[in-house]
């Protein structure tokens, strides 16, 4: 069980103890990036904040021939809210970047907590909401919370460009839906209507900065009649991808929520997840921390839409 | 550039760069200097440019013993890539002196006891530096959320702690009374 602890990198004394050499290819525009990804499919990697490719070089996981410097493409760094059309993100702001956002806190306050309780200052410093989605760890808390948003992926290629919607971006472990000379360029996050909330919820077992044994975001949408018209409930880490988690969806959608339901549906929310077991908790552990989880999630986006309503 | 790649006109721009230097501004002073493409920007300041305050413990982002202030922001240099960081700004405790008298953070942290071995110090002081250019005036919370991501296996937290909101309040010109607080807030 113990066997996926990350293992210690050399030493820096070591001289060329860790890391193959690579050459680094400086892309002037992203078609220059992925025209080069498509020339150099197994030789070339994108780095955006580095704070997971250079670990797994490090481990030897990874030994690419070409990085590619993503993070040269400044005009990729960006935050941009419009009330009607929401919140668009370029794929090399910094989770910090995220975090410290005035249009994230005001608008999209379980966007800001999310990327708040990512890893350490510093980290948060290099990451980006780009590398995040690419790198597919299923402990990283922001593929939870954009499904829940209903985000989309904005992909561009050789062949043009694509959207994806969030939930579905993520296939399995370090799998996504990017093409080998794919890039990710943006993330669209609509706008919140008025009787909606969302909510993000992460559970770890060791320390608070530690990676989570379960993350759970859920967004309710309740019209002028008090019926739940749209829910979108998401649960992360658990298993090797972020699941939907459509079997509550259903249970919520069309109603008026009642206490009753909330617990229904949050009873079923681990439905079809595959929980792994790893060192952030055993599966039977993970399914029931992520009910809890989800039950809390929904109590307090339920309270919120009625406080706004009343 | 790669064989192949010179039939396509706009291809002119993709040079690939084999950058046997970079330029890089090292506590106020600009330097020129020769790296490797594998090596981490620790391995650079701590060994080739000697700025030994710069310890590596984890080496995966997690200790904050390898803190730098690169560009203004605190990152952990065992994750950057000393090839990327071409006209980049560092600061390492180093560069906090003037060589005769100490930082504020530094002189809180020797007057407070805010380290036992010291091996955790620099990175702890550059932290709680790029804590306090962002929030002049951190509230406790503020300052235990930020600095989580350093750890320390001497002082037991509380020392280093009051070490910051000392140079605060030093700052500020006034003095608390720790104790009742650390007694009624543990
Ligand atoms: C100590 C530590 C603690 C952490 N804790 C957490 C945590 O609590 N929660 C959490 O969610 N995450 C956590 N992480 C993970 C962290 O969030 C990711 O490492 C980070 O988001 C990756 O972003 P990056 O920009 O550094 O990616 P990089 O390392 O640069 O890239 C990661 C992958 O994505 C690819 N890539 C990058 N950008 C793009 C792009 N625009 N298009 C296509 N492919 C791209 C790269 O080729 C690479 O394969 C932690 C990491 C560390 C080191
Ligand atoms: S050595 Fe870099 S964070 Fe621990
Ligand atoms: S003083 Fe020894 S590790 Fe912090």
């Amino acid at each position: 069980m113990l066997a996926d602890y990350p293992t210690r990198p050399a030493s820096c004394n070591e001289e060329e103890a860790y890391m193959k050499p690579f050459n680094v290819f400086t892309p002037r525009s992203v078609s220059d990036a992925s025209l080069f990804l498509e020339k150099n499919q197994k030789d070339a990697r994108p780095i955006a904040g580095g704070t997971a490719t250079v670990i797994m070089m490090k481990e030897r996981i990874l030994a690419p021939n070409y990085l590619i410097d993503l993070k040269k493409l400044k005009h990729l760094s960006y935050i941009k809210f419009n009330k009607v059309k929401g919140l668009r993100i370029g794929s090399l702001t910094t989770h910090r970047s995220i975090e410290t956002s005035r249009a994230v806190a005001e608008n999209y306050p379980a966007l800001r907590e999310a990327f708040a309780s990512i890893g350490n200052v510093r980290i948060r410093n290099a990451g980006t909401i780009g590398g995040s989605l690419a790198y597919a760890e299923p402990q990283c808390n922001p593929p939870t919370i954009l499904a829940a948003l209903g985000a989309e992926v904005v992909l561009a290629g050789v062949k043009g460009i694509r959207r994806v919607d969030a939930h579905k971006f993520i296939t399995g472990i370090f799998e996504t839906k990017l093409k080998p000379n794919e890039l990710i360029t943006e993330v669209r996050i609509p706008r919140m209507p008025s009787g909606s909330s969302c909510k993000f919820l992460k559970f770890t077992t060791r320390s608070e900065e530690d990676k989570p044994s379960a993350t759970i975001a859920c967004y309710l949408q309740i019209d002028a009649k008090h019926v739940c018209s749209a829910a979108r409930l998401v649960v992360g880490a658990v298993g090797p991808r972020i699941y939907r988690c459509k079997k509550s969806e259903s249970i919520l959608i069309g109603k008026r929520l009642t206490n009753r339901l909330l617990a229904d549906a949050s009873e079923v929310c681990t439905d079809k997840i595959e929980a792994l077991d790893d060192i952030y908790g055993s599966p039977w552990y993970k399914l029931e921390i992520s009910k809890v989880l989800m039950g809390r999630g929904l109590h307090a986006a339920w309270n919120e839409i009625k406080e706004s309503q009343s | 550039m790669l064989p192949g790649m010179k039939s396509r006109s706009h291809n002119r721009n993709m040079v690939v760069q084999h950058p046997r230097e970079v330029e890089i501004s090292l506590n106020g002073i600009r330097r020129r200097v020769a790296v490797k493409s594998n090596w981490t920007l620790l391995r650079l300041i701590r060994n080739s440019l000697g700025c030994k305050s710069v310890k590596e413990v984890c080496g995966i982002g997690e200790c904050g013993a390898c803190t730098v202030i690169k560009d203004g922001r605190a990152v952990s240099s065992c994750i950057e890539l000393a090839i990327l960081c071409q006209d980049s700004t560092i600061l390492t405790a180093e560069g906090l002196t003037d060589g005769e008298n100490l930082h504020p953070l530094q002189d809180s942290f020797v007057k407070e006891g805010g380290f036992q071995c010291g091996f955790c110090t620099p990175g702890m002081i550059l932290m709680a530096k790029a804590l306090l250019d962002e929030t002049p005036n951190p509230t406790l919370d503020e300052i235990k959320e930020y600095m989580s991501g350093n750890l320390c296996r001497c002082t037991g937290y509380w020392q280093i702690i009051e070490s910051i909101q000392n140079a605060v309040h030093q700052k500020n010109s006034k003095r608390i009374h720790y104790h009742h607080q650390r007694n009624s807030k543990t």
